[in-house]
Parts: structure tokens; sequence; C-alpha cells
């Protein structure tokens, strides 16, 4: 703050002195902020990797976990999953910002003190989540699941730190337009805290757990609303930031078309905030809301596809480089999976295609093709340019820079093919029927078996992949090494900006004759008041705000709307008190990671799991777990379809049950107390988001669990187990599997017990015809297993 | 009364209006990019390569 201190007083000296003509002001830059966010990508990334290649192992070698809870796959996965977002993508995103936004605004953050918070708060938030996932301590929402007293802080260091100080920066530029890659980080950060906010309102359940507000079709809406917009604001806009600035200056010359880069902007910020229900095809949300995610989808391709070919035309006349230089290889090859990226998340946005590879490993491909090619990628070349810069001597060794991009890239293809193919084959082998019209693979575990050399090829790439990391870390340290004594600051000199400053704009056309409307009319569709707005940051801001809220309100508004609407099903009840406490330990060991809990409406799925699943089954699921991907089968219907022994048994050796099957054990919960004195305020939890308890439940909520385990540890010993489960954690979480799917087909209160489930409010009525299944013919599998829901279900 | 409004409001019309709304700003944003002069064009697209004018050490 010292450098801006002296301009200020030498700007007053100037005024004194009575200087003409524009008065030059001189600043440093923060550089300093920007060597600690790239270290921390770096470290950051050698971690989110380490994990990633554990977690990798772990579907290939289960025994891996050794039994130890926390290392078990459904609590590590997040863990990566965030440590790869949050930690890895984030530190460079943020490295990104601090060292173009200064440039661009030719003036220092306007706090240091605010970005060694922001600095420090960011790392503490990725301690915080790294000592709480794998201790289940999780909202189950993906890329959302750190617990709410993690939340306040992420809004406190997001927005109080890093949002404060990056918008005062910008008050205070002195360089009139904003460049179009500031858009982009605006258009972030707004962003990414509406999304934040609204998808983590919960009730507070103690400090360590929490119950989001919404619950069922809402819950999914909004969880994807987020998850697919996390995707969008914090892996894509700010990296195209980055690509819009360091980009141009890797190739050392100007973006391609700054025209293009408008279109490109806005027509993504409008476009991408719709389409986040194409991650619920099939479900039990509304058609038109899925329709309508889709159709957006694929207009995406339009502004993606611009802004990779306004990339690939920057480097017009820079290609002779890259047989010399691995940074702009990174670029090229970080743009080229951007381009294929974004031409297929369309495609598995559109219901067909969607059909058959959701729930598989090709959604799994598409996302490590986008992180490991789009934002890795670009992170290293961005770090390989910064590091000669920032560290004020010479990259280390150019040689070994080299030699991690080509391992880099052998591991992206070595993982996302072997992936693509496990995907298609899952997704084939699920929809299979044999000539009997039966499915052609009825053990899901054959599916599973068939994958494990693909998963083995994925544990190579990622090692490769981890292993340039490594070189680039080795980089980095020898780079940091070689830096001077002391830094130089270089001292800049820019004029202030004026606020009589008025850009030259194109003359309104003169109308003779012409109604003083459509002066108006001309003078408003010569659009300099776009112009002046590229010029006013808080404005701007605004609008960018007014975009993405209107987009979601569109959505977000109707979907609500619809609880009115969502079909009540008169059999489905509230949770017991026990089956709560059970799906608390299902949400916390991540069991969402393997198991979907939602049928599709498709032939082979209700053929494999039973009657599709309905909105109103999901009214008092805080928070839901349809998950988004089946390593292992589908749960929405397990209830009933095994004993209470078989799941006990299950838990302590899948893989004595079911012979290759690949999930972790789970022998702590026959070991462990279930904590029953907990389970009242869950109770009470439920009751208060909407769950029709009657106060004597309320009341002896204890003693209804107590009395619940008792019965299934009888029946336990009954089916020949041990004694002594009814006060352990399995008891519950056998409570809460028998639950599941059964309540449609249980009768409703006080009706007679064969009487089929209801579907509307009111008195039970029979399903209507048009939900069963529609059978499919030999060669007609592919039309026939998509059968349609009825409208009561939209 | 007010749950039999949203009841009976049609949500799904707001698909077509999303659709309506994004044409609107996309013909909007992309008139403004074309109406944008070559040196304005030029001159915003040259930002990055240009630092600030440096008043010590090397240029």
């Amino acid at each position: 703050m010292s450098v801006e201190t002296d301009r200020l007083d030498q700007r007053r000296d100037h005024q004194a002195a009575g200087t003409k003509g524009p008065i030059l002001e001189e600043f440093s830059y923060d550089d300093a902020i920007v060597r600690m966010f790239s270290l921390a990508t770096v470290v950051w990334a050698v971690v989110a990797l380490l994990v990633g290649l554990v977690v990798a192992l772990e579907l290939v070698l289960p025994q891996l976990s050794a039994g130890l809870e926390f290392l078990a796959f459904g609590r590590i996965r997040p863990l990566h999953t965030n440590a790869a977002i949050f930690a890895f993508a984030g530190n460079a995103v943020f490295a990104a910002v601090y060292y173009s936004t200064q440039r661009l605004c030719k003036a220092r953050m306007f706090s240091d003190l605010l970005s060694r918070l922001h600095f420090w708060g960011w790392q503490a938030i990725i301690v915080a989540a790294a000592a709480t996932l794998p201790f289940g301590i999780t909202q189950s929402k993906e890329y959302a699941e750190l617990e709410w007293p993690i939340d306040l802080a992420i809004a406190v260091v997001w927005l109080g730190f890093f949002g404060v100080n990056f918008f005062m920066t910008l008050l205070r530029r002195r360089e009139r337009h904003l460049y179009v890659a500031l858009w982009f980080y605006i258009a972030t950060i707004v962003t990414v805290t509406v999304l934040h906010v609204f998808n983590n309102l919960v009730v507070p359940l103690g400090l360590f757990k929490s119950i989001p507000i919404y619950a069922g079709v809402q819950d999914a809406f909004m969880q994807w609303w987020y998850a697919h917009n996390a995707v969008a604001f914090f892996l894509t806009t700010p990296f195209l930031g980055l690509m819009y600035y360091f980009l141009p200056k890797a190739a050392e010359r100007p973006v391609f078309s700054y025209k293009l880069s408008i279109v490109h902007f806005w027509s993504l910020v409008f476009l991408y905030i719709w389409a986040g229900p194409h991650h619920l095809h099939y479900t039990a949300l509304p058609e038109w809301a899925s329709t309508l995610g889709m159709v957006f989808s694929v207009m995406l391709w339009m502004p993606s596809w611009g802004g990779m070919i306004n990339g690939f035309l920057t480097l017009r006349g820079a290609y002779h480089r890259l047989t010399t230089d691995p940074i702009l290889k990174f670029f090229v090859v970080g743009i080229t999976f951007y381009g294929m990226s974004t031409f297929e998340g369309p495609m598995l946005s559109v219901k067909s295609v969607n059909a058959l590879s959701h729930y598989t490993d090709w959604t799994i491909a598409h996302v490590h093709g986008g992180a490991l090619g789009w934002n890795g990628f670009m992170t290293f070349g961005m770090l390989y340019w910064l590091l000669p810069r920032i560290f004020q001597t010479k990259l280390w060794s150019t040689k070994l820079a080299e030699w991690h991009f080509w391992i880099g890239l052998m591991g992206i293809l070595l993982y996302i093919v072997p992936i693509y193919i496990a995907g298609l084959t899952q997704g084939l082998m699920w929809r299979a029927l044999d000539s009997g019209g039966r499915l052609a693979n009825p053990d899901f575990v054959e599916t599973v078996q068939r994958l494990l050399p693909f998963y083995w090829l994925r544990v190579l790439g990622g090692a490769a992949y981890f292993g340039g990391v490594v070189m680039l870390l080795v980089n980095f340290v020898a780079t940091w090494r070689t830096q001077p004594a002391k830094y130089e600051e270089p001292v800049y000199a820019a004029p202030a900006l004026g606020k009589t400053y008025a850009e030259p704009c194109q003359q309104t056309p003169q109308m003779d004759g012409v109604a003083p409307w459509g002066e108006k009319l001309a003078g408003w569709a010569s659009l300099d008041w776009h112009r002046r707005w590229e010029g006013l940051p808080v404005r701007f801001t605004v609008w960018v705000v007014i975009a993405v809220v209107v987009a979601s309100l569109f959505e977000i508004i109707p979907t609500f709307l619809i609880r009115a609407n969502v079909p009540t099903i008169a059999s489905v009840r509230p949770y017991t008190p026990l089956e709560l406490a059970g799906r608390d330990i299902y949400v916390a060991e991540g069991c969402y990671n393997c198991h979907s809990q939602m049928i599709r409406p498709i032939l082979a799925e209700t053929k494999r799991y039973g009657e599709y699943s309905k909105p109103g089954e999901f009214i008092y699921d805080h928070p839901f777990q349809w998950g988004s991907r089946r390593i292992g089968p589908d749960l929405a219907r397990e209830g009933g379809r095994q004993s209470a022994l078989w799941h006990l048994r299950h838990f302590e050796d899948p893989e004595a049950l079911t012979p290759g099957s690949i999930m972790p054990e789970y022998a702590w919960l026959l070991e462990r107390e279930l904590n029953f004195g907990t389970i009242p305020d869950r109770v009470q939890a439920a009751a208060f988001l909407g769950a029709p308890y009657s106060d004597e439940e309320l009341a002896s909520a204890e003693e209804l669990a107590r009395e619940q385990a008792r019965q299934i540890g009888e029946e336990i010993v009954k089916q020949g187990g041990p004694m002594g489960m009814e006060d352990k954690m399995v008891v519950a979480m056998v409570a809460y599997l028998q639950r599941l799917g059964t309540d449609l087909f249980a009768p409703p209160p006080g009706a007679a017990p064969e009487a089929p489930p209801a579907e509307s409010e009111g008195a039970p009525t029979e399903l209507p015809e048009t939900e069963t299944p529609v059978a499919a013919s030999e060669n007609d599998t592919d039309t026939a297993q998509l059968s349609t829901r009825s409208s009561s279900d939209d | 009364m007010i749950k039999e409004i949203l009841t009976r409001i049609d949500a799904t019309v707001s698909a077509e209006a999303a659709l309506l709304l994004f044409f609107v700003v996309f013909i909007a944003v992309s008139w403004r990019a074309i109406t944008m002069s070559r040196s304005a064009s030029e001159r915003r697209a040259n930002m990055p390569l240009e630092d600030g004018v440096r008043r010590n050490g090397h240029a």
C-alpha cells in the first residue's frame, strides 16, 4: 500500500504545482499473492491427484481401505472431487485472477490484507474439508458436501475477502475499459455466490450435521442447478478469463476476435444457467424442466465453440512455436479438450443419449476429459508462463516441462479412453435383453467384473498424469530456488481515470422527418449504452446478476410451484426414527457415490429394479439420495428384497455374499454403537421441515427407535445371525434399507392391506395403466425401453 | 386461494418464455458486437499485451 500512498502524495504535488495534462500515477503489482496461490495450486494438485489415484485403486482393490472407515471409497471420493475442484482448480483461478486483474486494471489489488485473508482463509477451508469428509461429515450433495460451518466460511472468504477485494480493485482501476477476461471473473464471483447460498440452505443440527430445507424433487433440482453451474462458473468461466488473458500473452499476439469474445461471454452466461436439469432426465423431475435443460445445453455448443475457435485463431502465426514451446502446447491441448467437452456435454444432455450414458462411467470420462485436459492443462500452461515472471528468474527446465506435457497427455488419454469404453459397456449391458425379453445380464456384478480391466487402465492413466504433476512440482521448487535474493518491485505509471471521460462513440445517424421516439430508438440501437457499461463495473455486475438470477428464477420458481402439484401418495409415510438414523449413516458413508435411488421409466431398469420412481415417494427425503452413478445397483426398491441377516453379512463382507463385488467392507457398522440419544433431535428437525409425526411419536422418538432396533435384532438372531446387534449402527442401516421403495406398495393409512397405492391427494386410486412399463419387442429395445411416464408425474 | 392459483399455473410456458428471452438477448449482444468499430475492437484485444509503462528497471 506504500506505493499507492506515494502516488497519491505525488498527485497532490502535481495538483499543487498546477501541472497541466494527464497526471501519471505510480503503482506496483502485488505478485507475492500470485506466488502464494501458484504454490498452493501445485501442492493441492499433488494431493487431489494422489487421493484420486487411491480412489481409482480402491475400485479394483476394494480391500485397499483395510476396513478403515475413513479410507472407504464413499468417504474419500468426495475428498478427491473437492480437492480437485476447489483446492487445485480454485487456487489456479485465484492465481490467474490476481495476476491478470492487476495488469488489466493497471492497479494494485485494493487491499493486500484482504488478499492474504483470502489466501489463508481458502487454504483453511480446504484443510477443514480434508478433516471432515473422511469422517463422514457431509451434506451428501455432490461438490457441495461440506457442512454448514464450512459453507459459512466459504461465503465469507469468497465474497467478503475475494469479492470485495476484486470489485474494489475494479473501482480503483486506471484502465477505462474492462477487458473480457474481467467479465468472466465478474460472472464467476457473482454466480458462485448465488449458487452457493441457495444450494446450502439448511437446518443445522449441531456443528457437524444439517438437513437441507429442500426435499426430494426440489432438492434434486436445486442440487443439479448448483452442480452443473459449479462446473460452468467455477471450472469454465474463470478458465475462459484465464484463456483470454494468458493465451495472448503466451502467443504474443492479441485475441483473434474481440467481437466474438463479447458474443461468447453473454451467450455463455445466459445459457449455462438454464442447463442444469439435463442431469435429471427420466427422473421424477418435471418433463418441461428437463427438456428446457436439454435445449439450452444443445444451444451451448454455439458460444462454447465460438470461444474455442477464438482461442485457436489467437495462435494464428504462432503455430510454428508449438514445436519448441511447452506452454503453447499445454494451451492448445487445453483448448482442444474444452472443445471436446463442450461438444460432448450437449450431446450427453440429449435425452436419448442420456438414457444410455447416465449413471455410467461415460459421465466420469467426460468429466475427466474436461478436468484433466481443459482445467489441468490450461493451469499448467499458465503456471509455466508465470514461474519465470513471478520468481524473476528462468524456468529451471523447459525440457522437464516438455516431459510433463507428453506424460500428462498420455495420462489423460490412458484414463479417458478406457473409461469411455467402460461407460458404453456398462450402459449397453444394463439395457441388453435376450430373445425372450429378459435381461441379458441380470446380475449387476457381471457388469462390474467386465469393467475391471478398464479400471486398471484408468489407474495407469491417473498415475501417468500424477507423474506429470510431480514433474511440475520439481520444476516449481527448482525455479523458486533460483529466485533473486530480493525481488525487484517494478513501478508502473498510468494516468488516473477522469470522471468526465467519454469514450468516442458512433454518431447516431441524422434522420430528418423521423419522430422523436424513432431517433431515440436509433440511438439505443447503436448500443453506446453497452459500451458505457463496459467501463462501469458496478452496473455491468448488476446486469450479470440480473441475467443469472432471471434465468435461474425462470426454472426455480415453476419447479418449486410444482410442490403443490407433486402427486402425493397416500401410502408414503415419514421415516421412522430408527430409519432416519439409518438414513443419516447412509448419507455419512457416502453410499450415493455408488448407488442411485432413482429408477427411470426405462424398460431395462424396471425389469432390473422394479416399478419406476415417482416424485411423491421423495417428499420426506432431506437430502435426496438419487445419486449420479451406479458402481453398484440402484437401491430405490431395495426394501424387502433381502433379509436383515443378508444385509448384515453383506456389510461385514460383501464379496462373501456377492462374489466379484467391489463394495468395501463396512464391518464397523456391526461394531459401533448407535447413538440413540441424537435421534429425537433428528425427528424434530424432520417434523420442522414438514414430516407429519404425531405428538406421541415426537415425544417418544428414542423409545420407538429402540423398539424397532430390538425387533430387527431379534429378526437377525432368528435368521441365524449374531446376538447383540440391537444397539449397533447396522440395525439402523438395515431398517432404512428395508424401508426403501416399499411405501408405494404399502396400504395407505386406514385402508385395507390389499389396497393399491394412490397417486393423488385424497382417496387412493389405482395406478394409471400408462404407468406400466412398456414391453419391448425383440428388435425394438431402443425405442421401447424409453417408456413414457404418465403426465400426472410431471 | 393462492395455492389454487399456483396449482393451476401452467409451468411449461416458462420454457417457451425462456427461449424467447434468450433470443432477444442474443440478438442484442450480436448486434452490439457487430456495431463495434474495428479500432475499438483492436484496442481492447491488445489490452493483455499492455502491462503499463514501467518507471524503473527494465522496460
